[in-house]
């Protein structure tokens, strides 16, 4: 199947990390991942399953395999975005994996080691550099925060007392968008200081957890980075964009309490969630439809999050899979998830009402037009034979004039009366290709309500969208469903026409 | 027993996921549908939590357009919400976190509930529209009629209904879920008074989640909230016959939406003002359609006074320019027009494009020079259209009769062009 073109605002990508030594030594069979970095494709090969079953293909706007560099993934999919967010837009790039996959290695790597640094150190060296290139008349201000959401309560890790207080409010301002309120920002000057930041932030959090695998892997981490930028504009007054930058450190995946059917089965196995808490999942995925409103609950994340579904908002999100053939539920999950992802339409569409009276109207006109068009080429036909019988007349004498005369008028009468017939003729073409054209309008009325039907369900599909996006706008762009067992820290997987992988 | 019966209510639940699961929606409904209402009768539920499930479901059953279930949903999760009982006051709320927090969440989640209701309430009067529509748009008198005499039976079918379906409730409660029920139909309305009643009741609604979903602290909300009473006074336009009263309506759609859709910031609500330029347009257009006809229905001779024409210009203008405002918002930062218009914009694109170029050789004007700067707008926009289809064969099989009709317009306004700059020249 050929690549699907994503929407240019979501990009997903998916990075493979090698297999370690002890993996190595498990089995001579290798990885279950195969990369077509050409195409853009992970296979996926089921270890238990026979040979005869085809293997998963998923295809994806990048794919890195274990040979891939920290600077190629940067430069392919991540570049653009932080050019973006320096030019006053917003971004957010979405890390998803399990633990063990590489996921901290793509998005942090070797801070010190230019070879093996990561996305986010990348960004700050990125921001930095254009900060000091660029012209003496731009100033810039850098603002770094960190928060947490941790059953859906926004904890603001750079706050010493962020553990006692409450979580804090998420507001929405028509010129400001979606923000924090209190939330506590540092200013960064250079790239130490914004490591330092991250650094306090990482503590708090772990500080924060009983039990840190429990606590990492079931809250949202979000590093915010704002570049404002003030320049003098033609009027001579001060203008200031300012971007934001989200890095979203998503609540881990493997810690999902398998249920139903394990072994050889290749169906996935319905997953049931057994706490009566999670009927609202239930219910809502059945109402997720056009037209229809669903009162989101746990959705902190994507309320904070919803501008980067802002149309020129660049997101990115960068999944993680291991090789390892022990690890294959995990990684189809993976997979599956990243999949919806890039199904996620982020345009909301406009409703159109295609209008028919419209075009009767305009049918009206071109007619008209046309009639009027035709009408011309028979009066200057009229004048120029008028002219033709007018130097016929001049050639005769007088009684023959008078004579002539009668004739003429006679023949100027006859030539009328034709011309009136022909014109009649012609009004009759014109009624008919009127006629035509109403004919041609039955047809056009008969494709028009096919087309209505078409556009009826294409206004559906519209408003399907709509609401998807309304619904959309309320869960993550990731659209990966996490069943938390409290129910709480849902993401909703779309209804979409493809949500299954490539065949 | 009780461990009976809870067991029963969790297989209900186990059910709905099962069948969800392999994607037979209906049957799943139905066992969530079950399980609500075992919680109810075994009195197992939070009612707030209890309340947003059965207002969620009802949506389910609004867009499968059952809107007797829909309705019984509603009503039941507006009754149970009550349950959870007064929120507290601000005074309350400062005193103590867990008051402030409970506030917060009561507030929100009935203003939730009263947001599923103005769905339902749009919905039905949709539906109702697409029913008696003719293939202008208009309403359909014969179709009307026709329904209505349909409607006696349906009225005893709708009671037949009621008997079979899962009611909700409690002793204590059929009563007052029967009570709210009884404020707002659920049979498709098939005139204005009926229409009317149904908007009234989302209306009041509208006000209601609008107190939560304030403009400053949530405006995404609030917005999608303003759509919403827009759509409803367009709908009820369908059925309002008085062409006067019609405009009115459109009117306090230009008014509701005009001023939000200034004061966003461009950059991150792109999306939101885009549908709402687009909304403005389609309006402003409705509204100089409907002053034309008017007008035209006044004066038998078909002049218009200056007065009618200034306000015809006003808003046929008013239309073009948001027309031009979404097309203008489809340009790179710098200003340059998309090469290639992505899928989700392309339809809107050209037909705004074709919108304004009929907008355009539409102005009324005494002056030539501005007749000609009129009709040299309209043909470049029809070029477009053209050009584009041209040039990306794809976009043809989107917009097919408006490529057709530009087609034709490029062939034909040339003429009108050239006409009119004889005559100026000739005067000259």
């Amino acid at each position: 199947m050929s690549k699907i073109k994503s929407s240019e605002s979501v990009k997903v990508v998916v990075r493979c990390r090698p297999l370690n030594r002890k993996e190595e030594s498990n089995g001579p069979a290798g990885g279950i991942v195969q990369m077509d970095l050409r195409l853009g494709q992970v296979i996926l090969r089921n270890p238990r399953a026979p040979p005869s079953e085809p293997q998963k293909t998923f295809t994806f706007d990048a794919v890195y395999d274990s040979s891939s560099k920290q600077r190629d993934l940067y430069d392919e999919s991540v570049r653009p975005l932080i050019d973006s967010v320096l030019a006053g837009f917003n971004g957010t790039i979405f890390a998803y994996g399990q633990t063990g996959t590489g996921k901290t290695y793509t998005m942090q790597g070797v801070w010190l080691d230019p070879e093996k640094q990561g996305v986010i150190p990348n960004a700050f060296d990125h921001i930095f550099t254009h900060i000091s290139r660029s012209q003496s008349d731009k100033q810039y201000l850098v603002r770094a925060s960190y928060l947490e959401i941790y059953r859906e309560e926004v904890r603001d890790l750079l706050d010493p007392n962020h553990g006692n207080t409450r979580g804090l409010e998420l507001r929405e301002s028509p010129e400001t968008g979606v923000y924090v309120q209190d939330l506590t920002s540092c200013v960064c000057k250079s790239i130490k200081e914004i490591e330092e930041v991250m650094n306090v932030g990482n503590q708090a959090r772990a500080v924060g957890a009983t039990d840190m695998n429990e606590h990492s892997s079931r809250s949202h981490a979000l590093f915010l980075i704002t570049v404002e930028c003030s320049q003098p504009g033609p009027d001579g007054r001060k203008h200031i964009r300012v971007g934001r930058l989200n890095l979203v450190d998503l609540a881990g995946s493997e810690r999902q309490a398998k249920t139903g059917v394990q072994g050889d089965r290749l169906k996935e196995a319905a997953k049931i969630n057994l706490s009566l808490s999670a009927l609202g999942n239930v219910i809502s995925a059945l109402a997720d439809g056009r037209s229809s409103h669903v009162p989101y609950r746990d959705s902190k994340l994507t309320r904070l999050l919803q501008d980067s579904l802002g149309g020129n908002a660049k997101t990115v999100m960068v999944a993680t899979l291991g090789p390892a053939s022990q690890h294959y539920d995990e990684t189809l999950t993976t997979l599956r998830y990243a999949n919806r992802a890039k199904n996620i339409q982020n345009q909301p569409r406009v409703n159109e009402d295609p209008k028919d009276a419209l075009l009767r109207e305009f049918q009206k006109e071109i007619a008209r037009l046309r009639a009027q068009l035709n009408h011309r080429r028979w009066r200057s036909k009229q004048k120029k034979e008028q002219m033709d019988g007018e130097a016929w007349e001049r050639d005769g004498d007088e009684e023959e004039e008078e004579v002539e005369e009668e004739e003429v008028e006679k023949e100027a009468e006859e030539f009328v009366k034709l011309e009136e017939q022909r014109l009649e003729k012609e009004n009759e073409a014109i009624r008919e290709d009127q006629f035509l054209l109403a004919e041609e309008k039955q047809r056009l009325l008969g494709e028009n309500e096919k087309m209505m039907g078409d556009l009826r369900k294409r206004q559906e599909a519209t408003e399907q969208l709509t609401a998807r996006y309304k619904v959309v706008g309320r869960w993550c762009v990731s659209r990966v469903v996490i069943e938390g067992e409290a129910g709480y820290t849902m993401i909703r997987s779309p209804v979409c026409h493809r949500d299954t992988e490539d065949k | 027993m009780h461990w009976f019966e809870l067991a029963y209510t969790h297989t209900m639940y186990y059910l709905a996921q099962v069948y969800r699961n392999l994607g037979e929606n209906e049957r799943a409904a139905t066992y969530c549908h079950s399980t609500l209402q075992r919680q109810l009768q075994l009195n197992q539920f939070s009612p707030m939590e209890w309340a947003l499930n059965a207002a969620t479901l009802s949506q389910y059953y609004i867009t499968k357009g059952q809107y007797m279930e829909g309705r019984h949903c509603l009503a039941a999760a507006t009754v149970i919400s009550g349950l959870a009982g007064e929120v507290p006051s601000e005074a309350a709320a400062r005193e103590s976190e867990t008051e402030s927090e409970r506030r917060e969440q009561l507030q929100q989640k009935r203003a939730d509930i009263a947001r599923c209701w103005i769905k339902y309430c749009l919905n039905l009067l949709q539906d109702a529209k697409k029913l008696l529509e003719d293939n202008i748009g208009e309403l359909d008198t014969d179709r009307q009629d026709e329904l209505k005499r349909a409607r006696r039976q349906e009225e005893e079918e709708e009671e037949k209904g009621r008997k079979s379906a899962l009611l909700f409730g409690s002793e204590d409660t059929f009563d007052s879920i029967a009570s709210v029920e009884e404020k707002v139909m659920c049979l498709l309305p098939l005139g204005f008074t009926e229409a009317r009643a149904v908007f009234l009741v989302g209306q009041n609604y509208v006000t209601q989640a609008k107190e939560y979903f304030q403009m400053d602290g949530y405006v995404t909300d609030h917005i999608e909230i303003l759509q919403d009473h827009s759509s409803l006074f367009r709908a009820l336009a369908f059925f309002e016959e008085d062409l006067e009263r019609r405009c009115k309506m459109h009117k306090r759609r230009v008014d509701m939406l005009e001023p939000i859709c200034n004061d966003l910031n461009s950059r991150y609500y792109l999306l939101i003002r885009r549908q709402l330029m687009f909304e403005l347009a389609e309006t402003y257009n409705e509204m100089m359609d409907l002053k034309l006809t008017l007008a035209n229905r006044q004066a038998d001779n078909h002049s218009l006074d200056s007065h009618t024409i200034k306000k015809f210009n006003h808003l046929c203008s008013a239309s073009a320019r948001y027309f031009q405002m979404f097309l203008d918002s489809l340009c790179s930062p710098e200003g340059k027009q998309p090469e290639h218009l992505e899928e989700e914009v392309l339809r809107p694109a050209l037909v705004a494009r074709f919108r304004v170029a009929r907008l355009h050789s539409k102005l009324i004007s005494s002056s030539p020079p501005v007749q000609l700067e009129n009709l040299n707008r309209a043909l470049e926009n029809y070029k477009y259209v053209v050009q584009y289809c041209e040039a990306h064969p794809e976009a043809a099989a989107a917009v097919e009769t408006e490529l057709e009709l530009s087609t034709e317009m490029v062939g034909l306004l040339p003429l009108k062009i050239n006409r009119l700059k004889s005559r100026m020249a000739a005067n000259n």
